[in-house]
């Protein structure tokens, strides 16, 4: 640990000092960071304590773990952290099963509603004071808890006569449904009630112009399969709720069933475009419950390719961005460079996407010189073809009006929402991890952190340009100082088994701060594994993005915030 | 009217031209779930450019020939994944793209998800792989346009014919 990082954590201890109802620290918490026990009446005072006072703003996490201990039951566990020094605290709430509730924290940040819809879906936590407590990725009409223990998981998943029964349209369930999983026919989504009583069919106070519009999930300009309800005051769109989990592909549980090293598959398709960012805050996670250290070089190969697929999921964005204003080419010209560089991946790790190739302790496989002498030609003639790229788009009036002043984010809003990533930085939020808290290589190598204050949809897109070309060059950087040495760390076991308790770490990606948190008891699986999904929320700032503009601007102003769906869902 | 005054007919069976129609112009709906939807988006890029085969995205399934279906379906999307099937004009032929499309691939025993989306919509060409590469989906969209030339019936067309026998 750095003396740096030492005195962030001293900072940090103090911060849970004194307390209301908050006891001493406890070794159970994620490792590396203090954390607290606080009983679940004086939870709120807690966290305002540590919003307020003490300075953390930013609610990292938020999720809940099934009866780690014994006497069953399942805590709760929130990461706060204060953006300064990137020092983090973790609070830690029991609930007994006999009674799983504990006040909901949407009072002091709007973006925990959405994160205790997702506790509640998954895990039957009931928030107190929460305006909308509804499940938020299963179906309204599923039965049971999935993420707690005693969710019966058999090893075929869906039978098909479930999934008969899934497709009855509402009303036609034949079918009283009293087993977990099943689901009863399909029902509508949750309510939706942005003109309140008024709304109701028939009365007079109801505005001709008034209509709430379905976007999704099957929308050519949605990223994704998104769902999002927008409530239209003629053009103009005065409330929007997003619904998602139209994907939800039960990673998390199905990481409990696997084998460490297993689960790092699943996670290269969670966050399907940039898989080696999760990839690596697993990996760094994990080798901080077992002790380990990856090697110099590695540290490197990680820095190399965190970069070279945060371009590639740029150039994804890229292209839709294009798409979204109506512009086809720049799709097109995105898409060549993105497959010279899926080239270098294919060279690497086998894979064009999933890539499956950081490890506990290293990377899988060395870098043959050849590959990265072909990745260094590369990367030297980028800026030349992100010229041709942007040359399309950046000084395009057409593109420029479309983008100026759509889609306002206020600092207020990113972090009442808990947003990061590029998103928060077009709004002036001064904060990157790879320069904040860097990880891997990122101490050795400086990175220029990307900047920009309007906090508009145009500015999202400089701030995510100037990402790419930053990205190229501490790629570029990474390789030229590549050190000589193993790519990954002498005697680590096939089967890993670390000790039992907990890490959170975060990495930047391309979206934001995704933070893998894992659970060990000791086995050969993981208890637990929760990834912090940046996507997620930055996702539901959408009520403050998409108030007041435009229906057609709703597309251009959702399409800057990059949403990948996987992610969201997992 | 030809060139010297004579009229000139072509004569053939109005099969015959629809199955030469179909066979050369393949119009799949742009429908992406997950990880196959950005290979699905590849395909139509720069370097595999479907667009020379006839093969052009269509983002109304009123105005496809085809559905792929690239990705995971779970039991939120599957009715979606049905109405979209459905506001497609006959004749309509279904891609299963990717192993989670074909029976579930690594998400299989998850107690959300679709094992198979021929369990909700028939199905005419499966194409493996997690995803699979640009080449294999131009491949299984080949695959569907020379059966469409040979005469061959759809999966929904052959279902329909079982089910009445």
């Amino acid at each position: 640990m750095t003396p740096a990082a030492s005195g962030t954590l001293m900072t940090a201890i103090e911060a849970l000092e004194g307390l209301a109802g908050v006891t001493g620290t406890d070794p159970l918490g994620p490792g590396g960071m203090p954390c607290g026990v606080a009983a679940g009446a004086s939870l709120v005072s807690a966290a305002r304590a540590l919003k307020d006072e003490r300075g953390f703003s930013h609610l990292a996490m938020l999720t809940a773990v099934d009866g780690v201990e014994e006497s069953g039951g399942l805590e709760m566990v929130y990461v706060f952290k204060r953006r300064e020094d990137c020092a983090m605290v973790a609070l830690r709430v029991w609930l007994a099963n006999e009674d799983l509730r504990v006040p909901s924290l949407y009072t002091l940040w709007s973006g925990a509603g959405p994160l205790e819809r997702e506790v509640y879906d998954l895990f039957g936590v009931v928030f107190d004071g929460h305006p909308n407590l509804t499940r938020i990725v299963l179906r309204d009409d599923f039965v049971g808890h999935p993420l707690r223990k005693s969710f019966p998981m058999g090893e075929t998943g869906v039978s098909p006569e479930a999934v008969v029964i899934a497709m009855q349209g509402p009303g036609t369930a034949s079918h009283t449904a009293e087993t977990p999983g099943a689901v009863a026919g399909v029902t509508m989504p949750a309510a939706f009630d942005p003109f309140g009583a008024a709304a109701q069919p028939g009365d007079p106070a109801l505005h001709a112009d008034r209509l709430i519009l379905n976007m999704g999930p099957q929308h050519p300009s949605t990223h994704g399969v998104l769902h999002i309800y927008l409530a239209l005051e003629g053009e103009t769109v005065v409330a929007a709720q997003p619904t998602h989990g139209y994907l939800h592909r039960c990673i998390e549980k199905l990481c409990e069933k696997n084998a460490y090293k297993a689960c790092t598959p699943l996670l290269d398709r969670c966050d399907y475009v940039s898989g080696f960012n999760t990839e690596l805050a697993y990996m760094l996670a994990l080798e901080e419950l077992m002790g380990i250290e990856s090697t110099p070089k590695a540290d490197y190969l990680r820095v190399v390719f965190s970069e070279l697929v945060r371009i590639t999921s740029h150039h994804t964005w890229f292209a839709a961005v294009g798409f979204d204003t109506g512009a086809l080419t720049p799709f097109l010209y995105a898409f060549i460079d993105r497959e010279k560089i899926l080239d270098f991946f294919e060279t690497v790790s086998g894979a064009r996407m999933m890539f499956n190739y950081f490890r506990p302790g290293g990377v899988k496989d060395d870098i043959q010189p050849e590959a990265a002498a072909d990745m260094i030609r590369y990367l030297k003639t980028f800026d030349r073809q992100m010229d041709d790229c942007v040359s399309l788009l950046t000084d395009n009036e057409i593109f420029r009006v479309r983008m100026r002043g759509v889609g306002m984010l206020t600092r207020k809003d990113i972090a009442d929402y808990g947003v990061t990533g590029p998103l928060a930085r077009a709004s002036g939020y001064d904060h990157d991890l790879r320069r904040d808290a860097p990880y891997a290589a990122y101490d050795r190598i400086p990175v220029n952190v990307a900047l920009a204050q309007a906090g508009d949809t145009f500015d999202r897109y400089v701030v995510r340009i100037a990402e790419m070309r930053e990205s190229a060059r501490l790629a570029l950087a990474a390789l030229e100082g590549l050190p000589e040495g193993p790519h990954i760390t002498a005697g680590v076991p096939r089967t890993i088994r670390p000790p039992a308790g907990a890490a959170y770490r975060e990495v930047e990606s391309p979206r934001g701060e995704l933070g893998v948190y894992v659970v060990s008891d000791g086995s050969s699986s993981p208890w637990r594994l929760k990834v912090r999904s940046p996507a997620f929320s930055n996702l539901h700032v959408a009520p403050a993005l998409l108030k007041g503009c435009r229906v057609g601007d709703v597309i251009p102003a959702l399409g800057s915030v990059d949403v990948v769906m996987g992610e969201i869902d997992r | 009217m030809g060139v010297d005054g004579e009229t000139k007919v072509l004569v053939a069976p109005l099969q015959q031209l629809m199955q030469w129609a179909r066979g050369r112009s393949m119009w799949p709906l742009t429908f992406g779930t997950a990880c196959c939807a950005i290979e699905m988006m590849t395909c139509g890029s720069a370097r595999y450019d479907t667009d020379r085969f006839g093969i052009f995205f269509r983002n109304s399934p009123r105005q496809a020939d085809c559905m792929i279906v690239a990705g995971t379906i779970n039991l939120k999307m599957a009715p979606r994944v049905k109405l979209l099937y459905e506001q497609m004009a006959a004749p309509k032929y279904v891609i299963a793209m990717g192993s989670c499309a074909v029976g579930g691939g690594p998400f299989a025993s998850g107690y959300n998800v679709v094992n198979g989306v021929d369990l909700i919509i028939p199905v005419d060409v499966y194409i493996p792989g997690c995803p699979p590469r640009p080449e294999s989906l131009i491949n299984g969209l080949l695959t569907l346009m020379e059966r469409n030339r040979c005469g061959e019936l759809s999966a929904a067309e052959r279902y329909a014919i079982e089910s009445r026998a």
